[in-house]
C-alpha cells in the first residue's frame, strides 16, 4: 500500500496547492532525483568515456552505474540500454537503423503515439516499407489477438505496437501478438512509454525485440530515454546518429564503430538525465511497481464509482479497471475538452490534459475527432484530489452539459 | 473568434496596470487581427477566456454561468456593439468638451468626466442662446477691483445654485487680487421664476447704495428667496435695515426691467448658455469651477 506520505517526497507540493492529474503527459520529480541530478552538476560534472582524469572517471562510473540499474529496472542487461533523448528519439532510431531491404512490410496500430507512427508513415511514404495498421473493436476499444495475427505473415520484419495506450491505459494481448510475431519471423518494436512507469515491466519476459520509454513520465529529469534491444540487433545496426564516442577508430579511408550501446549515442550524453533516472527507478523499485500499478487501478475505479451518475459525462474506454492503467479518459457532452480542462483549472487547480493526446489517427477512430479529457493518474495522488475533481466534474456538467 | 474584438479593448486598458494583461492583449490582438482579416482564430484565445470567464460565474451562479456559456457568442456581439456604441459617444463627448468645454454638449448641466476644470458641469442652463461663447459687448455692470485692471466678468444668475456655489470663489479670488483684477457681475436670469425680481431687487438694493450687501444676502438667503419670491426679497431689504418702503415702491414699480434686460441682451450676444459663466480675460468658463480653475486662468492672464 502506498501511504499519502510519499507526497512529502515531492517539493511541488509543498510550493504549490494544486492536483496533478497530467501524469500520462509527464509526471512530477521526488526529491531524491533532484539532488542527484544536481550532485551531478555540483560534485563531479564531467565527461564519460574519454577523459582519464578522477572527474571524467567519476562521471563515467555514474553515469554506466545509471546505465546497470535502468536495465535492471525493466529486466534486461546493461549493454542492452541506449540512451536517447526521450522515447520518441528511440522510436525514430529503430525506425532509421533497422534494415527494411528483405522484409519491408510493418504492422502497427491505429492507436498509436504519434511518435511510434510517424517514422514508420515517413517510410511508408518514401517507399522504403509496406505499412499495415490493425484496429480495435470500435465498442470495446479494446484488440483482439487475432486482428494482429491474420496482418503478421511472412514478409513482416517489424510489429511496431504500445504497451499500455497513452490515451485510455489498456493494453493490447502482448503475449499473443509478440508471440506471433516471433513465429512470422518479424521483430517486435514495443512503445513502453505509458507501460514501464506504471506497470513491472520486464523486457526479457515481454518478449519484445525493442523496447522504448522516458525518462520524464516516469519520475526522472526530462531529456533522457531509453531505448532497450536484444544485443545482437543492436550489433547488427548501424549508428542512426554518428559523432564522438560513437567509434572505435576513424581513418579518412574507414571508421570502425564501437560496440553497443555506445555506437548509438554520438557526443556528449545527459549524464544528469541518466543518474536522475538510475535514481528515479530506485525510488519507484523502493515502492514497489505492483504496489504502484494497484494504486492506480484503485485510483481509476474510484473515479469511475465517484462520477457515475454525473450527467452528460461520457467515459470512455472499458470500465474494468483490471484492464487499464490510471488514465481516466471523458468528455462532457456539450462543453469542448480544452474548456473543461481550464474550467478545472480555474475553478479548484485541477491539472490535466484536453485534445487528441499525439494520437489523432485512433482518436478519429474512436469518433472522438476534436478530443476529450484526460485524467492519468500517478502514486502520489489521493483519494480526497478525486473527491475534489468528481465534484467539479459534476458542478460543470451539471450546469453546462447537454 | 468575435470575443477577441472585445477583448483586444478590454485588455489593452487592464495592460496599462497589469503584465498578465499585456500578454492577454497581445494574444487577443493576434485573434482579433485574424477575425478582422476574415480567416480562422487558431490561437484558442477566446476558448480559454470563455472557459476562465464561465468557470468563474460556476461559483457564484451556475444559471449565470449555462447561459454565459451558451450565449457566448451573442453575449460577445452584443459586447462589440456597445464598444462601438460607446466609442462613438466618447468621441462625441470629446467633440463636445472641445466645442462647449462641457462633453453632455451645449445645453447640459449633467456630470461630465471630460471636465477637468472641477466638479463636471455645474451651471444652470438656459437652451436659447447659440453654441459659441464671445465676449461681453461691454464691461458695464457692478464691479469690484480697479477699473483697466484684468477684467473678470461673471454672468450669475441670483436664484442660481450654481451661482450662489461659485460666490466664494469669487470672493476668494478679489481677497488674493483686489486690485489686480476689475470684477463685474451681470445678472443674467436664468434659471427660475424669481430670476428677474431678484435682478431686479439688487438694483433697487444699488439706488440706496447697498448693491454688494444685498448681492451677497440674496445668496445667503436664496433658498428662501426661490420660495417665497418678492417677499422674501423685502425681507432680506429689511434685514439689512435699507429704507424697506422705498425699496418696495422700487421693486413694485418695475424701474429697472430695462436694465436687468440690457444686462440680459448682453448675455444673450456673448451666447451664455449657462450660469455663472466666467471670463477671465480670453479665457471661458461655463459653470462652477474651482478656485484653483480661476486663480490658474487669472495668473496666466496676468502674466500676459
Amino acid at each position: 500500500m502506498i501511504s499519502e506520505k510519499i507526497r512529502e517526497d515531492f517539493p511541488i507540493f509543498k510550493k504549490r496547492k494544486f492536483i496533478y492529474f497530467d501524469n500520462a503527459c509527464t509526471t512530477l520529480k521526488p526529491q531524491c532525483v533532484i539532488d542527484e541530478v544536481v550532485r551531478y552538476y555540483s560534485e563531479y560534472s564531467g565527461c564519460a568515456g574519454r577523459s582519464m582524469h578522477r572527474i571524467g572517471k567519476e562521471t563515467e562510473a555514474a553515469f554506466e552505474k545509471s546505465r546497470a540499474e535502468i536495465a535492471d529496472f525493466v529486466g534486461a542487461k546493461k549493454e542492452e540500454v541506449v540512451f536517447t533523448k526521450n522515447c520518441s528519439e528511440a522510436l525514430n532510431l529503430v525506425a532509421r537503423s533497422l534494415d527494411f531491404s528483405k522484409k519491408r512490410g510493418v504492422v502497427t496500430s491505429v492507436l498509436e503515439h504519434h511518435s511510434a507512427f510517424l517514422p514508420f508513415q515517413l517510410l511508408a511514404d518514401a517507399g522504403k516499407i509496406k505499412l499495415d495498421v490493425v484496429y480495435p473493436d470500435k465498442e470495446s476499444w479494446l484488440f483482439d489477438a487475432a486482428s494482429w495475427t491474420e496482418k503478421i505473415g511472412r514478409d513482416v520484419r517489424l510489429v511496431v505496437l504500445h504497451h499500455t495506450n497513452n490515451t485510455f491505459g489498456t493494453q493490447p494481448p502482448l503475449r499473443e501478438i509478440i508471440g506471433a510475431a516471433h513465429d512470422a519471423g518479424a521483430l517486435v518494436l514495443l512503445d513502453a512509454a505509458q507501460g514501464v512507469p506504471h506497470s513491472e515491466t520486464d523486457f526479457k519476459k515481454t518478449g519484445a525485440d525493442f523496447m522504448a520509454f522516458s525518462g520524464h513520465k516516469m519520475l526522472g529529469p526530462t531529456g533522457i530515454g531509453c531505448l532497450v534491444a536484444r544485443s545482437a540487433l543492436l550489433e547488427e545496426m548501424p549508428p542512426f546518429l554518428v559523432g564522438g564516442e560513437t567509434i572505435a577508430s576513424v581513418s579518412l579511408e574507414k571508421t570502425v564503430f564501437a560496440k553497443p550501446p555506445h555506437k548509438f549515442e554520438a557526443g556528449i550524453q545527459n549524464y544528469a538525465g541518466a543518474i536522475g533516472l538510475a535514481e528515479a527507478c530506485r525510488y519507484l523499485r523502493k515502492q514497489g511497481m505492483r504496489e504502484v500499478e494497484r494504486h492506480e487501478r484503485e485510483m481509476f475505479a474510484y473515479a469511475l464509482a465517484k462520477t457515475e451518475g454525473i450527467p452528460h459525462l461520457d467515459v470512455y474506454g472499458t470500465h474494468d479497471a483490471s484492464k487499464r492503467s490510471g488514465i481516466f479518459l471523458f468528455n462532457v457532452r456539450g462543453v469542448s475538452p480544452h474548456q473543461v480542462a481550464i474550467m478545472a483549472d480555474s475553478m479548484k487547480g485541477i491539472c490535466m490534459r484536453s485534445g487528441v493526446f499525439c494520437a489523432e489517427p485512433g482518436m478519429k477512430f474512436l469518433g472522438i475527432p476534436d478530443g476529450a479529457c484526460r485524467a492519468s493518474f500517478y502514486l502520489y495522488n489521493t483519494k480526497q484530489e478525486i473527491d475534489v475533481f468528481a465534484e467539479t466534474l459534476a458542478a460543470v456538467a451539471k450546469t453546462l452539459g447537454r | 473568434m468575435v470575443f477577441c474584438l472585445v477583448a483586444v479593448a478590454a485588455f489593452a486598458v487592464l495592460g496599462i496596470f497589469s503584465a498578465k494583461y499585456r500578454a492577454y492583449a497581445a494574444e487577443a490582438w493576434n485573434c482579433a487581427f485574424k477575425t478582422v482579416t476574415l480567416r480562422k482564430c487558431d490561437t484558442g484565445f477566446d476558448e480559454k477566456m470563455k472557459a476562465k470567464i464561465v468557470a468563474k460565474l460556476l461559483s457564484y451562479s451556475p444559471p449565470v454561468a449555462r447561459f454565459v456559456h451558451e450565449q457566448f457568442v451573442a453575449i460577445s456581439w452584443i459586447l462589440v456593439a456597445s464598444t462601438i456604441v460607446s466609442g462613438v459617444m466618447v468621441a462625441q463627448a470629446a467633440y463636445n468638451t472641445y466645442a462647449y468645454g462641457n462633453c453632455n454638449g451645449p445645453d447640459a448641466d449633467e456630470a461630465c468626466v471630460f471636465n477637468p476644470a472641477g466638479s463636471g458641469f455645474s451651471a444652470c442652463g438656459v437652451s436659447t442662446t447659440g453654441k459659441y461663447l464671445r465676449y461681453p459687448p461691454s464691461l458695464e455692470g457692478h464691479s469690484l477691483g480697479a477699473k483697466g485692471a484684468l477684467a473678470v466678468v461673471e454672468f450669475g444668475c441670483f436664484t442660481c445654485p450654481y451661482t450662489k456655489k461659485a460666490e466664494p470663489v469669487v470672493k476668494q479670488m478679489l481677497a488674493e487680487y483686489g486690485n489686480r483684477i476689475y470684477y463685474v457681475f451681470k445678472s443674467f436670469p436664468a434659471s427660475h421664476q424669481y430670476d428677474w425680481d431678484s435682478a431686479e431687487a439688487a438694483e433697487c438694493a444699488a439706488e440706496q447704495n447697498r448693491y454688494w450687501d444685498y448681492h451677497d444676502a440674496i445668496f445667503a438667503g436664496q433658498a428662501d428667496v426661490r420660495a417665497n419670491g418678492t417677499q422674501a426679497l423685502a425681507a432680506i431689504a429689511r434685514e439689512l435695515g435699507m429704507d424697506a418702503v422705498a425699496f418696495e415702491q422700487c421693486l413694485l414699480s418695475d424701474r429697472y426691467l430695462k436694465a436687468v434686460n440690457a444686462t440680459y441682451e448682453e448675455g444673450l450676444v456673448s451666447k451664455i448658455y449657462g450660469t455663472p459663466t466666467f471670463f477671465v480675460g480670453n479665457q471661458t468658463f461655463v459653470g462652477y469651477k474651482s478656485y484653483d480653475v480661476l486663480k490658474n486662468a487669472v495668473e496666466q492672464e496676468l502674466g500676459k
